[in-house]
């Protein structure tokens, strides 16, 4: 679909969402929401529980606050990960204010380690790393490996040559392996 | 030499390998939504009834308001009528007046003069009934002593004709005529 095709027809959806029609919600509402609920789990690094707040979280505060929403500015699937994002990264500077900061590998002193545990942990790790990311680092971590596009796919969808995107998918790891902190498997 | 494949150790840490199953949580979050929605239609239902509430009052309190200031020109009106009338006539109600002014001039001895002159000025002024008026004026000469008889400015035209004619016959009589 064509730039101002979309821009037209998520005007006239939000406008109609906003006199409260059903039909207008649902199409959108069943467009974005795998892909919402995939991004979202990605996002917690798996961790389904979390996800599922989360999920649900995000579709209320778009449904609340679907008059901000400018389809000229972003596609809705791309405002709806706006949410999300940020309702994540809310929900972890609270965690970190309640709990203090999560050091990597905290495994359980003294006992065997705990699997779930441990995938929690990990699973913060992962969503605490992505989160701490810029945007256009998490974007093409996003279109690798949650899309799984290819790099000549990501550049073409942006425009770019593939030889940028394969130097900022470079960066993007880097900058997210800074971020997760070292392997477990390292040591 | 054979090149090996090159594994990106990030697929296992953010490969999108998750299984999905949201059923339940997608009509969950749907029920949710749609509730927020129909609220927004009730609200936005409510508003428009409150709009129209509110133009419908303001109509009735605009309406309430102009009345007293309508009210208050027919006072202003009746004021200005009220006005009028001494200006010509000191009686607001004429035609009884000069029937009671004749009524009262017939009682009256000491000033009956008077009082028939302004009852006859009432009927020509007020009623143009030169009949009565000429009748009370000749009433009104008739009380007045003959050497009293002079014409004033102030008299009406009909009373000064009177006058003419009693000071005409007076003269006559007097010239032995």
């Amino acid at each position: 679909m064509e730039s101002s095709d979309r821009v037209w027809r998520e005007r006239s959806l939000r406008k109609a969402v906003l006199a409260g029609d059903e039909q207008a919600w649902r199409a959108w509402y069943d467009e974005a929401f795998a892909g919402l609920a995939a991004y979202v789990r990605w996002r917690c690094g798996g961790l389904r529980d979390v996800a599922d707040d989360l999920v649900q979280e995000t579709w209320l505060t778009a449904v609340k606050r679907i008059r901000q929403f400018d389809p000229e500015q972003a596609p809705f699937s791309g405002w709806l990960r706006g949410i999300a994002a940020n309702l994540l990264r809310n929900r972890f500077r609270k965690e970190e204010r309640r709990n203090g900061f999560l050091p990597p590998q905290s495994a359980k002193s003294g006992g065997a380690p705990d699997a779930e545990l441990t995938r929690r942990e990990n699973a913060e790790r992962i969503g605490r790393a992505l989160t701490s990311l810029p945007e256009h680092y998490e974007a093409v971590l996003r279109a690798k490996y949650l899309d799984g596009q290819n790099v000549a796919d990501i550049a073409a969808a942006g425009g770019e040559t593939p030889k940028a995107i394969e130097s900022l998918l470079t960066r993007a790891r880097e900058a997210f392996r800074e971020a997760y902190g070292p392997r477990e498997d390292a040591s | 030499m054979t090149e090996r494949p090159h594994h990106d150790p990030l697929v296992d840490v953010l490969g999108g390998n998750l299984p999905l199953e949201h059923d339940a949580l997608r009509q969950s979050i749907w029920r949710q939504t749609t509730s927020v929605l129909r609220r927004r239609r009730l609200i936005r239902r409510a508003g428009v009834l409150c709009l129209l509430a509110g133009c419908y009052a303001a109509g009735l309190l605009t309406m309430s308001a102009l009345k007293p200031a309508q009210q208050g020109v027919q006072v202003v009106v009746y004021h200005t009528v009220e006005r009028e009338v001494p200006s010509v006539s000191p009686s607001p109600a004429p035609v009884e007046s000069a029937v009671a002014l004749e009524w009262r001039a017939f009682d009256s001895t000491e000033r009956r003069a008077e009082l028939y002159e302004r009852a006859g000025d009432l009927y020509l002024a007020q009623l143009n009934d030169v009949a009565s008026a000429a009748r009370c004026y000749r009433q009104s000469l008739d009380a007045t002593p003959t050497n009293e008889l002079v014409v004033s400015p102030d008299d009406s035209w009909l009373l000064t004709s009177i006058k003419e004619a009693r000071l005409k016959e007076r003269n006559h009589a007097q010239n032995g005529g």
